[in-house]
C-alpha cells in the first residue's frame, strides 16, 4: 500500500515538472519598442462603396412614429414649423422624430413671438381620453423645445383630440400615423 | 353494474333538459301576448309605419310583451277588432295626429271580454317629436299592467357627432334615434352632459374661443351661461344627484386630473394628482368615491378612489384596454379590448360589475361608452360598425337588448 502511494506521487511529480520546462521567450528589445514616434501613415481613411439604401425597409423600422420618414414628407404645421408624430397610443417623443424637434428650434431662432401647439391623435380609444392623449403629446412637444432654451410662457397648448384628422380616406398604418401628431402655428 | 349507472345518466340527463325547457316555457309564458292596430287616418302610410315600428320596439324591449309584429288597421272609435289579434290577451290601440303638433290617442283592450283596460290623449307641439308620445303611451301601460319601471324609455339623449374638421354638432333625440334634432351648432362643440334629471339644461364643452370653456345650455329658452374655463382641456364628465357638484377633467398646466366643481361657490378640488392621464371620473358609492379612467399601469384601466383620500386602487383586473365607465350605486359598467390588434377589428365588449360578480352585457363587435339610465334599469353603449355607429339597450331586468342606428360615427353620448 505504502508502495504504490509513493509510485503515484512520484509519477506526478514527473508531470509536473516536465511542464514547467518549457522555455521563455527571448525579447529583442530594439525592434519591439522605440522612442521615436512614428509620423507617416497615421490618418484613418475608410473606404466607402456601393451604398445601397432600402427605404422602404427603414421606413418599417420606423414603427414608434408609425413608420412615417423623419424627412418632412408629412407636415401640418405652418410658418415653417414641422409636425411632430408620434407611436399609438404614446405621447413620448421618440428618436426618429428628434430631427423634427431640431427642425422646429431652426425656426424659432428666426421669431420671437408666441407659438400654438396642437396635440391631435386618431380614432381608437373613447374621445375624452384622446382629448387627455392630445395633450400629453403637445405638452411633450413643448417639454422638449423648452429643454432647448425657448421660453415656457411662449407656448399655449391645446388638445384637438380626434377632431381634426389629416388623413381619412383608408385604413392603413401610415394613414391613422398621419393622425397621430402635434402641429405647431404661429400665434 | 355498467347497465344500470348508464340508465341513471341517461335519465339524469333527460331530467335536466327537461328543467331547461320548462324554464324557458315559463319565461316565453310569463310575456303578455298582445297586439297593435293602428286607427291613423292623417298621416302618410311610411309615418304610419314607423309609429306601428315604435310601438312594437318598446312593447319586445320592456321584456314584458310578446307583440304580434303583425300591421293591423282598424278604426279607433269602432269596438270590431280583427279576428287575428283574438288570439292575443290584449289589443293596443293607437291613433296619431298631425293637428299643427302631434296628437295620440291610446287605448288597452282586453280582447277576451273587450274591456277597456286603460285609455290616455297625449300631444306635443311639433309633430315630428311624436315618438316621446308613443314612448310615454307604453311606459304608461306597463306601468298600469304592474310590470317593472321602463321609464328609461323616455329619456331624451344627448349626443355629438363630428361634421367636419374643428366642426361638430350636438343632437337632441329620443332613446330609438328617431327624431334627432342639432340643438348646438357651429364650431367645436363636445361632451354633452345632462344638467339635471328633468333634463332641462345640459352642459357641454366650446373649443373655439382662446381656453375650452364649459356652458351650461337652457333647452327651453336656448339660453346659455358660462360655468368654468381652463387651458388644455375641460370635459364634464359626471353631475352629482342633486346637480350642486360636477366632477371635471381638466389640464390647468398641461396635465389632465380630475377635479370636483362646487357650481354654488364656484371653486374647485383637485381629485387625482398623476404624471399620466386621468380622465372620465363617475361618482360612486353613495357619492364618497369616485371611479375613473387612467393609465398608470401602462394602459388604460379602471380605478377608484374616496373623494378624501389619495390612495388608488384599480376596480378592473382584466383586460389590457379599459377606456370608458359609468357607475350606479355600487354597479360599475365599462368598455374592455379583447384583442390586441392596433388598427381597425378590435372587439371591446361590454362588462357589468355589481356584488354579485362580473357579467358581460355584449359579445362581439366594437362596443363602447357604456351609461346606466338615470334608474340603473337599463344600460345604454355604442357599437361601432362600418364608421356608423349604432346605439344599443339592454334591459338587465329581463335580459332584452336592442340596436338602433344612430348615423354617422359619435364622439360622445348621455342620456
Amino acid at each position: 500500500m505504502k508502495k504504490s502511494i509513493f509510485y503515484a506521487m512520484s509519477v506526478l511529480l514527473l508531470v509536473f515538472l516536465t511542464g514547467c520546462s518549457q522555455k521563455a521567450p527571448e525579447l529583442n528589445t530594439s525592434a519591439n519598442i522605440s522612442d521615436t514616434p512614428s509620423m507617416g501613415n497615421a490618418g484613418v481613411n475608410v473606404g466607402e462603396h456601393d451604398e445601397m439604401t432600402n427605404a422602404d425597409a427603414l421606413k418599417a423600422k420606423m414603427s414608434p412614429s408609425g413608420g412615417l420618414p423623419n424627412d418632412g414628407t408629412y407636415n401640418n404645421s405652418t410658418d415653417g414649423f414641422q409636425s411632430v408624430y408620434f407611436g399609438f397610443g404614446d405621447f413620448s417623443i421618440v428618436n426618429d422624430m428628434q430631427k423634427a424637434i431640431d427642425k422646429n428650434i431652426q425656426t424659432l431662432k428666426s421669431y420671437s413671438g408666441n407659438i400654438k401647439l396642437e396635440g391631435n391623435c386618431d380614432e381608437f380609444g373613447t374621445d375624452e381620453f384622446n382629448y387627455a392623449l392630445g395633450l400629453k403629446r403637445a405638452k411633450a412637444v413643448k417639454d422638449a423645445l423648452v429643454a432647448q432654451g425657448i421660453a415656457a410662457e411662449r407656448f399655449t397648448i391645446v388638445s384637438l383630440g380626434e377632431s381634426t384628422p389629416v388623413c381619412t380616406n383608408n385604413t392603413t398604418d401610415e394613414c391613422y400615423a398621419q393622425n397621430r401628431r402635434v402641429d405647431l402655428h404661429k400665434q | 353494474m355498467r347497465f344500470l349507472f348508464s340508465i341513471i345518466m341517461l335519465l339524469t340527463v333527460l331530467v335536466g333538459e327537461s328543467d331547461v325547457e320548462l324554464t324557458i316555457k315559463k319565461k316565453v309564458d310569463n310575456r303578455s301576448k298582445i297586439a297593435i292596430t293602428d286607427g291613423s287616418t292623417s298621416i302618410d302610410n311610411n309615418a304610419a309605419r314607423k309609429v306601428f315600428s315604435l310601438f312594437l320596439n318598446d312593447l319586445i324591449l320592456s321584456g314584458n310583451f310578446s307583440a304580434d309584429s303583425k300591421y293591423y288597421t282598424t278604426a279607433y272609435g269602432s269596438d270590431i277588432l280583427p279576428t287575428e289579434v283574438k288570439s292575443n290577451e290584449y289589443t293596443l290601440k293607437y291613433q296619431l295626429q298631425n293637428a299643427g303638433g302631434a296628437n295620440l290617442s291610446v287605448m288597452l283592450v282586453q280582447n277576451s271580454n273587450g274591456t277597456k283596460l286603460f285609455q290616455k290623449s297625449y300631444s306635443i307641439s311639433a309633430f315630428n317629436k311624436y315618438p316621446f308620445l308613443v314612448h310615454k303611451a307604453v311606459s304608461d301601460i306597463n306601468r298600469v299592467l304592474g310590470y317593472g319601471s321602463i321609464g328609461w324609455m323616455n329619456r331624451l339623449v344627448l349626443f355629438t357627432r363630428y361634421t367636419a374638421p374643428r366642426q361638430s354638432e350636438i343632437i337632441l333625440s329620443d332613446y330609438t334615434f328617431t327624431y334627432k334634432q342639432p340643438v348646438i351648432r357651429s364650431g367645436l362643440n363636445l361632451f354633452p352632459k345632462w344638467a339635471d334629471a328633468s333634463q332641462g339644461s345640459f352642459y357641454y364643452t366650446a373649443m373655439n374661443g382662446a381656453r375650452p370653456t364649459l356652458y351650461r345650455y337652457n333647452l327651453n329658452d336656448g339660453s346659455k351661461d358660462i360655468i368654468t374655463s381652463s387651458d388644455g382641456m375641460l370635459v364634464c364628465s359626471d353631475v352629482n344627484k342633486n346637480g350642486s357638484k360636477l366632477l371635471l377633467t381638466m389640464a390647468p398646466s398641461g396635465q389632465p386630473d380630475i377635479y370636483e366643481f362646487d357650481l354654488a361657490t364656484k371653486t374647485k378640488t383637485r381629485l387625482t394628482d398623476f404624471g399620466g392621464i386621468d380622465v372620465g371620473g363617475q361618482y360612486f358609492s353613495g357619492e364618497k368615491q369616485i371611479i375613473f379612467v387612467s393609465n398608470r399601469l401602462g394602459y388604460p384601466n379602471i380605478f377608484k378612489k374616496y373623494l378624501t383620500d389619495s390612495s388608488v386602487s384599480p376596480v378592473v383586473y382584466r383586460g389590457k384596454n379599459n377606456n370608458s365607465c359609468d357607475a350606479f350605486g355600487n354597479k360599475i359598467v365599462y368598455s374592455s379590448r379583447e384583442s390586441s390588434k392596433r388598427f381597425s377589428g378590435n372587439t371591446f365588449n361590454i362588462y357589468l360589475n355589481s356584488a354579485s360578480g362580473t357579467m358581460p352585457l355584449t359579445s362581439s363587435g366594437d362596443n363602447q361608452f357604456p351609461r346606466f339610465s338615470y334608474d340603473g334599469n337599463a344600460v345604454l353603449y355604442v357599437k361601432q360598425q362600418g364608421g356608423r355607429s349604432y346605439a344599443g339597450y339592454v334591459n338587465s331586468n329581463v335580459n332584452q337588448t336592442k340596436l338602433f342606428d344612430i348615423g354617422s360615427k359619435i364622439q360622445s353620448i348621455d342620456w
